[in-house]
């Protein structure tokens, strides 16, 4: 089997040092060919592996290529390594392809912004931080591509960097990160003092031809000599679901996503909609041998998970800026993908993560259209009415809203079933009462996603027009420079002509850069998903031999599920019609101390900053006066206060004196060595 | 290399380097005195190169009676500890000296500078190469003056006060390990019944390791007030501000980049070496003061205003992990905690220059005068982006790596203390980038705007401001280059130093009893579990 995986990092890593030092210097065409072709060519290597992958045995299908000793200190050795498995075949596709769209996106997008060279290298820097991610064999360089990833969110949320809003998500971001970081560092120093290593063959899937073995459990050819402690075990998964919560966006660690946004939108796509986000569900999928083996875990997972999923979608429901309401979406989104694998559907939760990436990629591309259009608008209560003017957006954002709310035969009907079945069929196997309480708050999130969804979609291209005069685009651009002529189209139609103070004359849909890439996914959203139905699951059928096999879904629960799924769905399209639709949508304020609340996030990020942040700074304020410069300087400045009286008496002195003093000690110690030593 | 005595000059190169600088015209002088420095570097990598990765003790050891009624010899040599260090200290001379050009132009005392930079350089060379008590504490001293010196003459406005600080805390720490040498001399020679003699080698050999553990631990504080005071060990860093914050950024390179690291050589070379029993019952206490300080001074660096006050913190906080590492008393630990002695070495030398840079750009260090700098230094900006990412500990940077060792081997060893000396990561991520972001994202503030207009301020702020504000210069580029190349090349193998460590380090993981037993001869090592279970019993007895 081909391992190319290698290439799949190094060529985007090349193109991130390439653009990144001489890129300033280069021609535009020649960095978008740079800055893409890089990405097609890893998406070739990636799609190379895959079909050498579908050519061999299902039992054998593992490369793993060691390239160089990283480190190594008494027992630990960590290799450099990269995996070509299953999950990480299909990681990688979805990375560098739904990747190597976004960045043809970005040619036109970007096409005004100074920062041309900047935004294709530090794009390319994550695709390989991505894919060294999900391509390592070892839980180091996962944290190694965990943390790239994190720099890469960094550096292209603050992209515009003169924005002080801008830079402040860029920080926050980082930071809630990093404690994500913090819990994979601590579940890594666990692993290594449970098992000895870090290695996944080792630790998670065993091999029985090298004589290595595995945590007891159904992915386990060989059960592991040693027997850890279910409280290690369960330890150690709830560090790494710290660390996937993180980057994941689930709660209590969410609140860097939503102003993520402040990035440019094709990074939103790509970073925070695609790809980065989804790392956490990988991590899971991943470690799922350890998920299972470790007791009382997924129950958790699944909590939060469900948690997450309906606090985001409520809050996606009163969001008026149209990024904010996609980023909450992915946010709920990403808790359906966990639900799915607290249910044990491990596979379900990647199913997910891959429509997900294409019709939220899409849907932020479409996003992003539109605000290119307006000039960097963002706030949809200022559009409306804009189906006309932009009927390619306005028909691929039609195609990612019905698959984001599930709606049969597009690609999140599927995805989603998948995970809502895992869960029902959980439920009635156990008989818990807890998992048909998630599987109601996973009926009722889709209900709120399909309304959030049409709003959405109603409130932008429906109705009158609610904005003012659209100035020439380039506005979203970052520092400022002279504005560059659009593309001048002819309003030759007669109403426009009639109306000379259309404030849309100069609004204009996609160009082909931008067009093309939001068509492949329209079609993705519409068909990505048969290839995991319930009647023929070729994904979940791959992907077992890493994640297992997911609950068996099939007969009443089966016809049950997608019943209440469609209902919720269709129910909260038939609400947003009635309020967005049917009439001229009113985003009038409320007071409504519910949509308050929602409207203000549940107060979290307020909470955060008076509980944690504020207290934190005070006492370092209050120690640096009262520790660092009393108690601790107090001796030392009444020596200093003798020093400054006596050079003010001594002014002529000052240097003899300090020379002496030096001298004095030096021999001093010397007189004393001396002494001590005649002594003897 | 037979028969040259490879240290002895790598030793004294520097020195004839402050010959020269005090005898030459001022720039001749600093060519000479660069010359000097880079030769040593030259001698040191060549000594990374022969040095043995199978052999363990001392190498390349060289061994001349000085006053040898005393106890007291010229003995030199390098193992998997110090041969690193030599190396930092030489490439971090030779790039203070490269940064000093500004103070050799303005002729203000420069050769005493020069002269006074290579002196404290040939006094940290002699720091990690000496074998004999002795001579360690007379290099030791020797550090102190011109670096009191440096502090005082060459400083900010407080400068006076920032020298005299510096110099009380080190000297009463210095003074207390004084003692301490000659009380364990006297000791072992008395148990020996054989002469008063200070070679390391010949300590070990008569069983300084097993004295009793009360007596150890006696030793042990008075050695440590030296170290702990060197290294901004939590609570004996409150000379590390000020003398940081006045001192001129070349002399910080020197003192923050190598000699701190004297104190962390320090506690590895003598303290875990002689007194390991009084380690492991004091590895708790120091254990908790490092943690303190990874989190207090993280929690410093977080609210510091000045940023060079900023990075001092830093420097200390880091300096912490080291000490941390080491204490864990396991492998992983300790070759962490030298690795991390190198990489932050590298990384604080380079976040100084860069602060020194943006400082003479505009005149300010200020973090509330900045924002937007990047607008208009983009180069500078990227190379500092590059050591505050290290610096924060993102990997396949240097940093990471001795971190990721230390705080495995601290959790090895503690779980608390790992997980909270770990915990550091979060701070440390905030505290850089509100630096990073700080001076060089956001819109530009008044300062950045109107720098290279202003006329107010010294002379010698005026007439760099006359030439506004120009982006990294061929010289800065220079002299951080080799800096960044490393902070990448260490972060992406950091197995190429680690390999060169295990011999040396090992030793230290056993317990008193396996040393003892094993001390000055062959390498054959008893078996790690084996000692590991003598140990156990020989700390359980009485004393």
């Amino acid at each position: 089997m081909l391992n190319l995986t290698v290439f799949t990092l190094a060529l985007p890593l090349a193109g991130f040092l390439i653009l990144g030092l001489f890129g300033r210097r280069l021609p535009r065409a020649l960095i978008a060919w740079i800055g893409c072709g890089t990405i097609l060519l890893a998406f070739a290597a990636a799609a190379a592996d895959f079909i050498s992958m579908l050519g061999t045995a299902q039992t054998s299908r593992v490369a793993d290529t060691t390239f160089f000793n990283w480190v190594a200190s008494g027992s630990l050795r960590i290799d450099f390594g990269l995996l070509s498995d299953p999950l990480s075949a299909i990681m990688l596709l979805v990375v560098t392809g739904v990747g190597f769209l976004i960045h043809v996106y970005s040619i036109g997008y970007m096409a005004d912004d100074p920062g041309y060279w900047r935004f294709f290298s530090f794009l390319n820097f994550f695709v390989f931080a991505m894919a060294l991610l999900v391509a390592a064999d070892n839980f180091l360089f996962l944290l190694a591509g965990w943390a790239g990833v994190g720099l890469a969110s960094f550096l292209l949320i603050g992209f515009w960097y003169t924005r002080p809003s801008a830079v402040a998500a860029a920080t926050k971001a980082f930071v809630v990160n990093v404690i994500g970081d913090f819990g994979l560092l601590l579940a890594i120093f666990l692993l290594f003092k449970t098992f000895g290593t870090l290695g996944y063959e080792a630790i998670l899937y065993g091999n029985p031809a090298s004589g290595h073995s595995c945590i007891a459990g159904p992915f386990c050819p060989a059960p592991l000599a040693i027997h850890p402690a279910g409280a290690t075990l369960t330890a150690i998964a709830l560090l790494l679901f710290v660390a996937a919560a993180a980057k994941s966006a689930q709660l209590p660690l969410h609140v860097w996503l939503p102003d993520a946004m402040e990035g440019p939108t094709p990074v939103s796509a790509l970073i925070h909609a695609a790809t980065m986000v989804t790392a956490g569900v990988y991590l899971v999928a991943r470690a799922a041998p350890l998920f299972t083996a470790a007791p009382g875990v997924l129950p958790i997972v699944g909590g939060v998970a469900g948690g997450t999923a309906l606090f985001a979608a409520t809050i996606a429901c009163v969001q008026t800026d149209i990024k904010r309401v996609l980023a909450y979406s992915t946010m709920s989104q990403l808790g359906y993908m966990f639900m799915g694998e607290a249910a044990s559907g491990f596979s379900t939760g990647i199913f997910h993560l891959t429509t997900h990436a294409y019709f939220k990629a899409l849907l932020f591309m479409s996003a992003g259209a539109v605000i290119h259009a307006l000039a960097g608008e963002q706030d949809m209560r200022k559009m409306g009415g804009l189906r006309r003017k932009l009927p390619t957006t306005f028909w691929c954002f039609v195609a990612g809203g019905l698959a984001l709310a599930a709606i049969f035969p597009f690609a999140g009907f599927w995805s989603k079933d998948a995970i809502l079945g895992a869960i029902l069929e959980r439920a009635s196997t156990t008989g818990i009462g807890g998992w048909y309480v998630l599987y109601a708050v996973g009926i009722l999130t889709a209900g709120l996603t399909g309304f959030y969804t049409f709003r959405l979609i109603f409130g932008v291209f429906l109705g009158q027009y609610r904005g003012g005069e659209i100035a020439p685009h380039g506005a979203e651009h970052g520092p400022p420079e002279p504005a560059a002529a659009p593309a001048s189209r002819p309003n030759g139609r007669g109403r426009e002509v009639a109306s000379r103070r259309d404030p849309l004359a100069r609004v204009h849909d996609v160009g082909a850069a931008m067009r093309w890439p939001m068509l492949i996914l329209a079609v993705l959203a519409v068909i990505g998903g048969f290839y995991g139905t319930p009647f023929s699951n070729w994904l979940g059928d791959f992907l077992a031999p890493i994640a297992g096999t997911s609950p068996d879904v099939s007969g009443g629960t089966l016809a049950l599920n997608i019943a209440l799924g469609l209902a919720a769905a269709i129910l909260g399209i038939a609400l947003a019609w009635l309020r967005y639709g049917a009439r001229q949508a009113s985003f009038a304020p409320t007071r409504n101390p519910i949509v308050v609340f929602f409207e203000n996030r549940y107060y979290v990020d307020a909470l955060y900053d008076h509980v944690i942040v504020r207290p934190l700074l005070w006492a370092g304020r209050l120690l640096r006066r009262d520790l660092e410069g009393v108690a601790l300087d107090g001796g030392t400045r009444g020596v200093g206060g003798v020093v400054g009286w006596s050079s003010g008496v001594l002014r002529a002195l000052q240097t003899g004196y300090a020379r002496n003093y030096a001298l004095a000690i030096f021999l001093g110690a010397t007189l004393i060595v001396v002494y001590y030593v005649m002594q003897r | 290399m037979n028969g040259f005595p490879i240290l002895s000059v790598i030793l004294f190169l520097p020195l004839l380097g402050a010959v020269g600088a005090l005898v030459l015209p001022r720039t001749a002088g600093w060519i000479w005195a660069l010359a000097a420095a880079l030769a040593d570097l030259v001698l040191a990598l060549v000594l990374l190169t022969q040095f043995s990765l199978a052999a363990s003790g001392f190498q390349f050891a060289e061994r001349a009676p000085w006053l040898p009624g005393f106890g007291i010899n010229y003995a030199l040599g390098v193992d998997g500890v110090s041969v690193f260090l030599l190396a930092l200290n030489a490439l971090l001379t030779a790039v203070a000296l490269g940064a000093s050009w500004g103070v050799v132009r303005s002729g203000d005392r420069s050769r005493e500078y020069l002269a006074l930079m290579l002196l404290l350089s040939t006094g940290m060379q002699g720091v990690f190469l000496a074998t004999n008590l002795f001579l360690f504490y007379v290099f030791w001293e020797l550090m102190l003056v011109p670096a009191y010196f440096l502090v005082g003459m060459f400083g900010g406005p407080r400068r006076a006060y920032a020298a005299i600080k510096f110099v009380l805390y080190t000297a009463a720490g210095s003074l207390l390990m004084l003692v301490g040498i000659i009380a364990l001399g006297a000791l072992v020679s008395q148990n020996a019944r054989q002469p008063f003699d200070l070679d390391l080698a010949t300590l070990i050999q008569r069983g300084a390791a097993s004295l009793p553990a009360g007596t150890q631990i006696w030793l042990f504080l008075a050695f440590f007030a030296a170290f702990a005071v060197k290294s901004g060990l939590f609570p004996l860093h409150s000379w590390v501000p000020d003398t940081y914050g006045e001192a001129p950024v070349p002399v910080v390179v020197l003192i923050a980049g190598v000699m701190a690291k004297t104190g962390t050589y320090g506690f590895i070379r003598f303290n875990l070496t002689l007194f390991p029993q009084a380690s492991r019952e004091l590895t708790g206490l120091m254990s908790a003061l490092a943690v303190a300080g990874i989190l207090y001074f993280a929690l410093q660096a977080l609210v510091a205003q000045d940023f060079k006050r900023l990075l001092a913190y830093v420097s200390i906080s880091h300096m912490s992990v080291i000490i941390l590492g080491a204490f864990a008393l396991n492998t992983q630990g300790i070759e962490g905690g030298i690795l991390q002695m190198v990489n932050h070495g590298i990384i604080i030398a380079a976040l100084f220059l860069i602060a020194g840079f943006i400082e003479r750009r505009t005149g300010s260090r200020r973090l509330a005068d900045f924002g937007g700098l990047a607008t208009r230094l983009p180069w500078l900006a990227t190379a500092f982006l590059i050591a505050a990412l290290s610096a924060l500990g993102l990997p396949g940077l240097n940093s990471f790596a001795g971190e990721f060792l230390a705080f495995l081997g601290a959790f090895q060893a503690n779980v608390i203390f790992g997980v909270l000396g770990t915990l550091v990561v979060i701070p440390a991520a905030w505290y850089m980038l509100r630096f990073f972001q700080g001076v060089m994202a956001g819109p530009p503030s008044e300062l950045v705007e109107t720098a290279g207009a202003a006329s107010d301020g010294p002379a010698r702020a005026r007439r760099t401001r006359a030439r506004g504000l120009a982006d990294l210069r061929g010289g800065e580029l220079a002299v951080l280059l080799p800096l960044l190349v490393l902070i990448v090349a260490l972060g992406v193998a950091p197995g190429a130093l680690t390999a060169r460590m295990e011999f040396s380090v090992r030793p230290l993981t056993l317990t008193p009893a396996a040393i003892t037993s094993t001390s000055g001869s062959s390498p054959a090592w008893p078996d790690v579990a084996a000692a590991r279970h003598l140990g156990a019993i020989s700390i359980a007895g009485p004393r």
